[in-house]
């Protein structure tokens, strides 16, 4: 839990940065993955230690997940009509054939039609939504944060001793 | 990542130059000054962060511990773990300690072996029911990256039975029967192969002949046990209840139509015109007046058909009656044939009351097997066992199709390299035994264990034999296959032990006397086949060689008959079959040595037996004779009189019916040939007027 508060604060110093704009939309981008997956499932596994691993903002990944989590149950309906096309596509009988003779794919569970859906629509919406995501980050900081420290109570927090010892704490201990 | 890398460039530029004070978020890459700009303190240090690179190491390092600390785990801890996990599964199983000496397991070469496995034995816990010296076994990579469990040999070695203990072994207490247990093998032996009768099953033959030896005169008792008699009480229920009927049925019958309504109807149908119909509204008038009538007809018959329809209702109800009676008197002689204990001098009775107690502990053991099955095997069977009625299935479709499941569809794919879940493709099992330990001369192989015999298309099987030499036992064979490829499972087992001793065999132990068989050299084949865990066929045939018997009761005459008897055997079988559903198994219980017991006690018995049964029989025929002539007359009046009374009526009303329906079928056709006839008539002379017409 520690963690997890630790990188939404990251995230919302992140945001109100000038840096980081795609290690936020990756996160984002990913947590669709997590969000549309099965929670226990070899694939959301691979997504979380890809996460782990790449320098890939946490916080915006877990929120996403959890966002993406409640489209993920709206979307079922779609999903499972997207999957039932795909593994009823005669031309790609054999793939899924294979596929489910190959050690390790079957634990996927991407015979079932809601799991084919959904990773589906989250391989199509995954580029997007970074791409997305990124744009309305950079418009984020050019209009939210900019106008923010304009506004005369940004100064006069900012002029405070409390901002002051607050800057020097975060710049010695930070993360 | 490259934009991003450029992005931090830009923004370490930003803030050296003091523009804005950044703070890099935890996995940001950023410049951070040291102090602010504002105060103007421009010598003091400033800090810069080297930018960081798309792998984020620091998170490396934990999962790298992580995995050190599994294989650490793995290492020094997962062996013991394992080993007291199946310690634990295995008392709480099967109820009895079960100790493992050695657990060891190689994650990388996947392969397991288990020394030394120990299973106490619950009658004598200071030695062990079974002991294996090893088993080793590899699992299948390919097979566990499926998530399936596949191990294509297994062997274990050093088997030892009833082998001594380190320490006395812990036994669980039995449970308490549930309420919804079936009756089990051991129970319905108990029930039927004994005499049950008042809740004495334990029937002595030794007892009842010695006893009826002495006696044997029934006359001055049964005078006393004449009133209680359940069946004179069953049918003085029945006297009430048809006496009753019978008053109820003599009202109902003069409620039924009476002859002169009847005749009445008739008188009506008398007066109503049925032909030579001058108008229509004649017929109608006729017709209306005969539907009335009919109608009348109709609400007779019905109510005629509604007694009819409980008249049968109370003669089936009669029936039964009588046959209930005639299984109550069945049971009221074999209860005063206990009561006199008059012995039963056949064959079959003295095979079931001499093995009773050889055969108990066997069936006891079958149930307990039976037990541990219902609870471990898949619930589809295990209810089958229990003997619950399944919901009848449609044939069992074989093509890949998808399944509905709660969320979406799961589909089945045909499986080209597939396993099973659980499969173990043989266990082989091989003893010898040496100068340390009695392991027994053995080998056997168990194949195809599996969670899906359709699957792989092969039943599992077992086969085994060998000999225990120090233990005097030789041509031990055991061949069993489990067959779950068809629609219904069937099992098949035959075991068999070519030679054995058999010391202190106890026939009959009673105050009455006792037979024993101080040792034998026994051979035992027991066969069976189970279909579908309903239908069981269970076969035990015992031959006991070099037999002798060791007799003694306080009676002089038992004794000296069967020294004699007993003293000509010396060898004998038992053949014990159960056939049937398992609520209500058929179970028979045969013996050469019942016939040769009953010859001999044929001679000394019969006539006093028969005479005594003749006695019963008569008794209760003069208890209950008067009663049930009484019943008899009461049921034979609403059979006959009543059945008859109501016939008639119905054959009258159904005459009056008929005579309606001829009425009216006869008015009719007469209206209709008036009807012609006019129209012929009309249609001669416009003919004639047109010929006059045109002047012809």
């Amino acid at each position: 839990m520690d963690i997890l508060i630790k990188q939404l604060i990251g995230l919302i110093k992140l945001l109100h940065s000038d840096t980081g704009q795609n290690q936020i939309a990756a996160g984002l981008a990913f947590g669709v993955f997590l969000g549309f997956a099965p929670f226990l499932s070899i694939q959301t596994l691979l997504v979380l230690f890809i996460v782990f691993i790449f320098r890939v903002q946490l916080g915006a990944a877990f929120l996403s997940a959890f966002f993406f989590k409640f489209v993920a149950f709206l979307l079922d309906p779609v999903a499972d009509v997207l999957g039932r096309w795909a593994l009823e596509n005669q031309g790609l009988r054999g793939l899924w054939t294979t596929m489910y003779n190959v050690p390790l794919l079957p634990m996927t569970r991407f015979n079932n039609s809601i799991n084919m859906g959904s990773f589906i629509i989250s391989i199509i919406l995954c580029p997007i939504l970074f791409v997305l995501f990124k744009k309305l980050i950079l418009k984020y900081r050019t209009t939210v944060v900019e106008r923010f420290e304009r506004s005369k109570l940004w100064k006069v927090y900012k002029s405070s001793k409390f901002y002051f010892w607050y800057s020097k704490y975060n710049d010695l201990y930070g993360a | 990542m490259s934009q991003d890398q450029n992005n931090q460039n830009s923004s370490q530029t930003s803030s050296v130059s003091g523009n804005v004070s950044s703070s890099a978020g935890s996995s940001g890459a950023s410049v951070n000054n040291s102090s602010h700009s504002n105060d103007g303190k421009n010598a003091k240090k400033i800090k810069v962060k080297k930018p960081q690179g798309p792998i984020r190491w620091n998170a490396i390092i934990p999962f790298v511990i992580i995995c050190a600390l599994f294989y650490i785990y793995f290492f020094f801890f997962f062996d013991t773990h394992m080993r007291k996990t199946i310690e634990w599964a295995g008392y709480k199983a099967l109820g009895t300690e079960l100790n493992i000496g050695e657990f060891k397991s190689s994650f990388l070469k996947g392969n397991v072996a288990i020394n030394k496995i120990e299973l106490t034995d619950s009658k004598e816990p200071q030695l062990n029911s079974i002991e294996l010296g090893s088993v080793r076994f590899d699992v299948n990579w390919d097979a566990l990256l499926r998530l399936k469990f596949v191990v294509e040999e297994i062997a274990v070695e050093g088997v030892q039975f009833k082998s001594k203990r380190a320490r006395v072994g812990k036994v669980a207490p039995p449970p308490p029967p549930s309420e919804d247990d079936g009756p089990g093998f051991a129970a319905q032996l108990q029930e039927k192969a004994v005499n049950k009768l008042e809740g004495d099953n334990k029937s002595n033959v030794l007892g009842d002949v010695a006893g009826f030896l002495k006696s044997g005169n029934v006359d001055a008792q049964l005078s006393n046990l004449q009133g209680q008699m359940a069946s004179k009480k069953l049918l003085e229920e029945m006297n009430t209840k048809w006496t009753q009927k019978r008053t109820e049925w003599d009202t109902r019958i003069k409620a039924l139509p009476t002859g002169k309504e009847l005749n009445d109807l008739k008188d009506r149908f008398g007066k109503i015109k049925y032909k030579d119909f001058k108008t229509p509204q004649e017929l109608e008038s006729s017709l209306k007046e005969i539907d009335s009538v009919v109608k009348e007809i109709d609400s007779k018959n019905k109510q005629i058909q509604e007694v009819k329809s409980n008249l049968e209702t109370d003669l089936k109800a009669l029936d039964q009656d009588y046959k209930n009676l005639d299984s109550q008197v069945k049971k009221d002689i074999d209860t005063l044939k206990t009561h006199f204990k008059i012995p039963k001098i056949d064959a079959a009775s003295f095979a079931k009351a001499l093995f009773m107690d050889y055969l108990t502990p066997i069936m006891q053991k079958v149930d307990h097997y039976k037990k541990l099955a219902e609870k471990y095997l898949p619930p589809k069977y295990a209810k089958k066992l229990k003997g619950a009625k399944e919901a009848p299935v449609e044939k069992e479709d074989d093509t890949i199709q998808p399944h509905p499941r709660e969320n979406g569809v799961t589909y089945e794919f045909p499986v080209s390299k597939g396993y099973p879940l659980f499969w173990i493709q043989k266990v082989k099992i091989s003893s010898t035994s040496n100068a340390r330990a009695d392991y027994g001369d053995f080998k056997g192989l168990i194949s195809d264990i599996t969670s899906n015999q359709k699957q792989i298309g092969r039943p599992t099987t077992l086969d085994l034999k060998g000999d225990f030499k120090s233990m005097n036992v030789s041509g031990i064979t055991l061949n069993a296959e489990l067959n779950n490829t068809k629609p219904e499972p069937v099992v098949k087992f035959q075991m068999g032990v070519g030679s054995y001793i058999l010391n202190n065999l106890s026939l009959i132990q009673s105050k009455d006397g006792d037979i024993t068989i101080p040792s034998s050299n026994t051979s035992a084949l027991a066969s069976g086949e189970i279909v579908g865990f309903k239908q069981y066929d269970l076969k035990l045939r015992n031959e006991f060689k070099n037999v002798d018997f060791k007799v003694s009761t306080p009676d002089k005459t038992i004794t000296d008959v069967l020294n004699e008897t007993l003293g000509a055997i010396k060898s004998f079988d038992l053949q014990a079959t159960a056939k049937g559903e398992l609520k209500s198994l058929d179970i028979d219980i045969r013996s050469s040595l019942g016939g040769d017991l009953q010859k001999s006690f044929e001679n000394l018995l019969k006539a006093k037996i028969a005479e005594a049964n003749e006695k019963l029989q008569k008794s209760i025929n003069d208890e209950i004779g008067k009663l049930k002539a009484q019943v008899q007359a009461q049921t034979d009046g609403i059979k006959n009189q009543i059945q008859g009374e109501v016939n008639k009526v119905q054959n009258q009303v159904n005459d009056q019916k008929k005579l309606a329906d001829d009425k009216v079928n006869q008015a009719k056709k007469d209206f209709e040939n008036q009807a012609k006839n006019k129209l012929q008539e009309e249609a001669k002379k416009g003919l004639e007027d047109l010929k006059k017409k045109f002047g012809f």
